[in-house]
């Protein structure tokens, strides 16, 4: 274990990068999510349409060619798109996460029975009062389970993040080993790691559920 | 059709002194199914209309084609004044003078007793918090649920509920109130603590129409009752017309029924 001193900076650095990735894109994959949930459920047929089109497209591509599609293929076709390999990462994960997010979301909506809106709107609520104050609080009950679930196995898929050469968690365990030749230790780290970032998740979770209910 | 010259009303010309609601050839399907099939009414100000009819007789839809939660096919709904039909009518400004209990309570599950009232005060007329407070806690004194105003929906019994929904209605200060079978979904020991509250509103002069299934309440309570089978409005007049003695067959028979 002596070499422990000098491979933990390495991963620890590694965590930040997964941290932050995990962090700003599930926070843009929850409100791009918000927004495709809302649109799924709106009187508007073009956007329920466009909420669809969006969700089953990207619901049915791995995150893995995602990230290949936009980090190689895009600048092919777009050559003012090339993007570095952070915001490659933040962007693809986000633009997978929206859709999941979406999807519960929207699902969540549906759940809420009709007659909550029909009182809404009886009272002269708009739009925005209706679901401000009424639909997405009683929504947020049943969005927060599979939500948080989504979210926990986010942290999981920012491994992918690897591939295009953004240096998280995943990919430092795995440079670290091939170095120290200890992949024992260090893949016990970055597990201890990921565990460390997606328990709290969990609990936090769990504590909104309780506030909630 | 009929329908095509009824559909431009002048304004005056609905009703002779203070009709609040004037439909004319009213019109409405759900797909291929038409649920109301020309139906005329005028309400009066003050006036509480009592609709009983079989299920499926359309009394519901016609109800809830007042306040717009239904858009009507064809024909005229004008309600204080406001042309339902006309697309550029914001129905919003009708909906905050036109106050609805329904069926199925639909108190907001998550909010207070007290806030179930006040928001809607609060977010769509913009009262202020202390007015909006102060005005539900004199409704809920109305309703006789003073001490239940920091309980949630669900610690309540269904009339409670009921009552509550009655008050959330009434606190933004409706001219008019549509009842949509308001006890249909209670036990029988909580009917008449909400018909009661309704009766109080009927003597203060609130404008109502009501869809019921208590014969007993549009008796004692209506100033007129309409009885609606198949889409149309099959015979309408006093209660002790309609109720007592009644010369539609069709209103003998489901009154046989029902009694």
């Amino acid at each position: 274990m002596d070499g422990f001193a000098q491979y933990l900076p390495p991963l620890a650095q590694g965590l930040g990068m997964t941290a932050l990735l995990v962090a700003i894109s599930g926070v843009i994959g929850c409100i791009a999510g918000l927004i495709l949930g809302l649109a799924a459920t709106s009187p508007l047929p073009p956007a329920r349409w466009a909420s669809n089109i969006y969700t089953n497209i990207i619901r049915g591509i791995p995150p893995l060619v995602i990230l290949f599609f936009m980090y190689f293929a895009l600048p092919i076709l777009f050559p003012l798109l090339t993007l570095s390999q952070t915001l490659t990462a933040v962007i693809g994960l986000s633009v997978y996460a929206a859709a999941y997010m979406g999807e519960i979301v929207r699902g969540s909506i549906r759940a809420i029975p009709v007659g909550q809106g029909e009182a809404s709107e009886a009272l002269g609520m708009r739009y925005y009062h209706k679901f401000r104050y009424v639909i997405i609080p009683q929504a947020m009950k049943i969005i927060l389970p599979p939500g948080v679930g989504f979210l926990i196995s986010l942290v999981k898929a920012s491994a992918l993040a690897s591939v295009i050469g953004y240096d998280e968690l995943t990919e430092e365990g795995h440079i670290v080993s091939t170095l120290n030749n200890q992949p024992l230790n260090v893949f016990l780290v970055v597990a201890v790691f990921y565990f460390v970032i997606s328990y709290p998740l969990a609990l936090l979770g769990r504590w909104y559920e309780r506030r909630l209910a | 059709m009929t329908a095509g010259s009824a559909a431009t009303v002048s304004p005056g010309s609905g009703a002779g002194s203070g009709a609040v609601i004037t439909v004319r050839e009213l019109r409405k399907s759900f797909g291929s199914n038409e649920v109301l099939k020309g139906i005329n009414v005028q309400v009066a100000d003050g006036e509480v209309v009592c609709i009983i009819g079989p299920s499926g007789s359309g009394k519901s839809t016609f109800l809830r084609c007042l306040n717009r939660l239904e858009m009507i096919n064809s024909g005229t709904i004008v309600v204080l004044g406001h042309d339902l039909g006309h697309s550029r009518t914001d129905v919003h400004i009708v909906r905050q003078k036109v106050g609805m209990v329904f069926q199925q309570f639909n108190v907001f599950p998550h909010l207070k007793v007290l806030d179930n009232i006040t928001l809607a005060p609060r977010k769509v007329s913009k009262i202020p918090k202390q007015e909006a407070h102060d005005r539900a806690v004199e409704l809920l004194r109305k309703v006789g649920l003073s001490e239940k105003a920091d309980a949630y929906p669900r610690e309540l019994s269904g009339g409670q509920q009921q009552r509550v929904a009655i008050a959330r209605a009434l606190a933004m200060r409706p001219q008019i109130m549509l009842f949509d079978e308001p006890t249909s979904a209670l036990d029988p020991e909580t009917i008449g603590e909400v018909l009661s509250v309704m009766k109080d509103l009927a003597s203060e002069g609130m404008t109502m129409v009501v869809v019921t299934h208590e014969i007993g309440f549009a008796r004692e309570v209506a100033d007129r009752v309409i009885f609606m089978d198949d889409g149309l409005i099959v015979e309408e007049g006093t209660s002790s017309e309609v109720l007592k003695n009644p010369r539609n067959e069709r209103t003998q028979a489901f009154l046989r029924k029902v009694l």
